[in-house]
């Protein structure tokens, strides 16, 4: 079994860029995989301009990776941990790592397995940002940390790290919505979408037609209208690639008798939900190979 | 070499005590052999000591899995093996040194002699 394929992303410079799906979607492989824990099978990775099975010291220099199951050395005190990566990173700043212990109120004389999973993460991020990376690899860093700890961890990889690319797999949908510029998304190791955030929120709306009376859904739909549904006179679907133009002239077509039409923005949550769901009922009744809806 | 060393000196941190056991084991089973004269089973002891020292140091870096913090760290698994075979000769081979010249010294024993003698 694969655990991805034909997964395809080009992650900018610069840019804060969120892979993001449900459990075993292929997220945490898809980073393994960049960072050469794991080899492809086939295809191949680039980090950094160079292959990803050929990464060596000198791109890991660059590299900051913070998981959320990575195994740490938790017998270590903070303050031994801090001055025991420094010495790994040619480019290692005193005065950041100081400022990110000061920053993430980090206890130096505590070890690492007396510290919370919120402080662990802290320990972890502050330890992968004082080399001031170019690029940053976030695996689940959110995941079970209060909202007060993931905003000041965000805040602190945005600011501290302004010209980084940062790649980063998360659950946490909302929190993403708010500070990442480019979304893919998997589902069981495919890639149903990777695009800029704002092309993606531009092309999804809510769509809800009211009928003068109650009919069934007409056959045909565009696949790009995911997950249509009916409740007596007013049925709704989401359009996966909205445009306000060609939006009337189909629903036209299709409702001809259509009383009223409300489109809706959509946040992100919402789009995934759709897509998840429109991903999912295909399954079972095709082939693989035909399951993904037209996102 | 920088990294080599400095892994080195954490495995050494972290272990120090097992390292302490040994050298007290090491230096009695030298006082029972050259002193005493008496027959204990601590060169036994010893061997185990420095099997599960060698061993614990390994796992200080673990080579299996996929979650190891130095696998995402600028230090390649030459830097770490050559740490490794460090430990083992400051921890096993040159505390070794001690012992064996003493009981030599106490023998009336100059190795240099022997070859001299051909």
């Amino acid at each position: 079994m694969d655990a991805l394929r034909d997964l395809t992303i080009e992650v900018p410079e610069g840019s804060v860029y969120a892979l993001v799906g449900p459990n075993g979607a292929g997220k945490t492989t898809a980073m393994k995989t960049l960072l050469n824990i794991h080899q492809p099978t086939s295809g191949r990775a680039e980090v950094l301009g160079v292959d990803s099975r050929s990464l060596g010291a000198e791109q890991f220099a660059r590299i900051g990776y913070v998981s959320e199951n990575q195994q740490m050395p938790e017998w270590m005190k903070v303050g031994y941990f801090l001055s025991y990566c420094r010495e790994f990173y040619p480019e290692w700043h005193d005065e950041d790592a100081a400022e990110l212990v000061r920053l993430f109120d980090l206890p130096l004389d505590r070890k690492l397995r007396h510290l919370s999973r919120g402080m662990r993460m802290k320990a972890a991020l502050a330890s992968s940002l004082a080399y001031r990376p170019k690029l940053i690899l976030l695996d689940e860093p959110f995941s079970g940390l209060d909202v007060l700890v993931r905003e000041q961890l965000i805040e602190s990889v945005l600011d501290r790290t302004p010209d980084a690319t940062v790649f980063l797999s998360s659950h946490d949908l909302g929190e993403i919505e708010s500070f990442a510029s480019h979304i893919a998304y998997l589902h069981e190791g495919r890639l149903l979408f990777a695009e800029e955030m704002a092309s993606l929120s531009a092309r999804f709306r809510e769509i809800e037609v009211t009928l003068g009376e109650p009919a069934g859904l007409p056959d045909g739909l565009p696949d790009t209208w995911l997950i249509p549904e009916q409740s007596g006179v007013v049925a709704g679907f989401v359009d996966s690639r909205f445009d306000s133009d060609r939006h009337r002239a189909d629903i036209q077509r299709f409702f001809p008798g259509a009383r009223a039409v409300t489109e809706r923005v959509m946040p992100l949550r919402a789009i995934i939900l759709a897509v998840s769901k429109a991903a999912q009922p295909a399954k079972r009744v095709r082939p693989r190979s035909e399951v993904m809806p037209c996102i | 070499m920088h990294l080599m060393l400095h892994i080195f000196k954490k495995d050494v941190r972290r272990l120090w005590w097992g390292v302490a056991i040994a050298l007290l084991i090491q230096i009695a089973a030298a006082w029972f052999d050259a002193v005493e004269d008496v027959a204990v089973p601590l060169h036994d002891l010893l061997m185990v000591t420095w099997a599960v020292l060698l061993a614990l140091a390994v796992h200080e870096d673990p080579l299996v899995g996929d979650r190891q913090f130095w696998l995402t760290r600028p230090a390649r698994w030459r830097v770490l093996l050559g740490s490794k075979l460090l430990f083992a000769l400051a921890v096993v081979h040159v505390p070794s040194f001690g012992p064996i010249s003493w009981c030599w010294r106490r023998a009336d024993f100059v190795p240099g002699n022997g070859w001299r003698a051909f």
